[in-house]
């Protein structure tokens, strides 16, 4: 049985501190900065993006066909969404980082459906490790503070005391747990997927796994949009004017 | 607006989704941060117990203010 042949190595040898990909030394240093195969396929992920969105807007026509028809239909669809939770124009202001990161997250998150993430050592999808989630989630928290001092200046930090000054604890509590709230979830979900669908293949190679990947998807979908719609209604809330 | 309650039912499905993790994240980061400032000054078990009922105030702070966003406008 394949079971007793691969139960060997341990469980989820792959997950946790792995051995990087490579190990680059800083000139002048005795330092090494370690490269893991996370960061590669998420370099990967970043190059796809690039590549066609260059692609897209490389040539663009009126009537648009091809790539640029695929990536009117993705921008379009997400700057709508936006829309609707922010209002029209904040959407075309904040829509690019709020698309840039639903993309990211939902290649990243559907990278572990390619054949053999997962069970091949070290290629793991990018979210199912803490450190990417906790950097995209700071870049969130971070951008809530830029965009809205950039919207209201100053004012922005009037929102502490509202509704009422003695709340102003509760509401940094909140805001300090935004942050790892985001980065908890989607890690969460991701690397426990990952992990079940391993397992699974590691007792039974073939048919067990494919229903938790059927699941994979929907899940990689719905973990990319949960992101993008908090970070939407987070710096819709910052970003507000009171009329 | 056709398109507008299109995006309502998925802005629901996200919202549920989140809620779960919001709450858990907020009572563990209230308690984790009440234990390290607890060993910072001494004091235990005090800033334990207040951080920890401050975080679970603001888990149901954030589970408020997501389920009624302030609106702003364009």
């Amino acid at each position: 049985m394949s079971a007793s042949a691969h139960g060997g190595e341990g469980g989820g040898v792959h997950h946790g501190p792995v051995e990087p990909f490579l190990n680059l030394t800083i000139p002048g240093t005795e330092y090494q900065l370690p490269i893991y195969h996370f960061v590669v396929t998420s370099w990967v992920i970043m190059f796809i993006l690039a590549l066609t969105a260059w692609l897209a807007t490389r040539n663009m026509h009126r009537l648009p066909k091809g790539v640029q028809n695929v990536w009117e239909y993705i921008v379009e669809g997400l700057f709508g969404f936006f829309g609707g939770i922010m209002g029209e124009s904040r959407a075309r202001k904040y829509g690019p980082f709020l698309t840039t990161l639903f993309l990211y997250i939902l290649l990243s998150n559907y990278s572990g459906l390619i054949p053999g993430a997962a069970m091949i050592k070290g290629f793991v999808p990018p979210t199912s490790n803490v450190s990417i989630t906790a950097a995209l989630a700071i870049l969130v928290f971070l951008s809530i503070f830029y965009y809205g001092i950039r919207a209201k200046g100053i004012g922005f930090f009037k929102h502490f005391f509202q509704p009422m000054a003695f709340l102003f604890i509760l509401n940094v509590v909140e805001e300090l747990v935004r942050p790892v709230s985001l980065s908890l979830r989607l890690y969460g979900n991701v690397y426990g997927e990952e992990t079940i669908i391993s397992e699974l293949g590691k007792m039974v190679p073939l048919i067990v796994p494919l229903p938790m990947m059927l699941l994979g998807v929907l899940l990689g979908a719905i973990q990319a949009f949960v992101f993008a719609l908090l970070a939407s209604t987070y710096i819709a809330g910052a970003t507000e004017e009171h009329h | 607006m056709k398109d507008n309650d299109k995006y309502q039912g998925y802005r629901a499905v996200g919202l549920i989704m989140s809620a779960g993790m919001t709450m858990a994240a907020s009572v563990l980061f209230g308690y984790l941060a009440g234990n390290w400032l607890d060993k910072y000054f001494g004091t235990k078990p005090w800033l334990t117990l207040i951080m920890f009922l401050l975080g679970t105030a603001a888990g149901l702070k954030a589970l408020y203010d997501l389920a009624f966003p302030k609106k702003g406008g364009d």
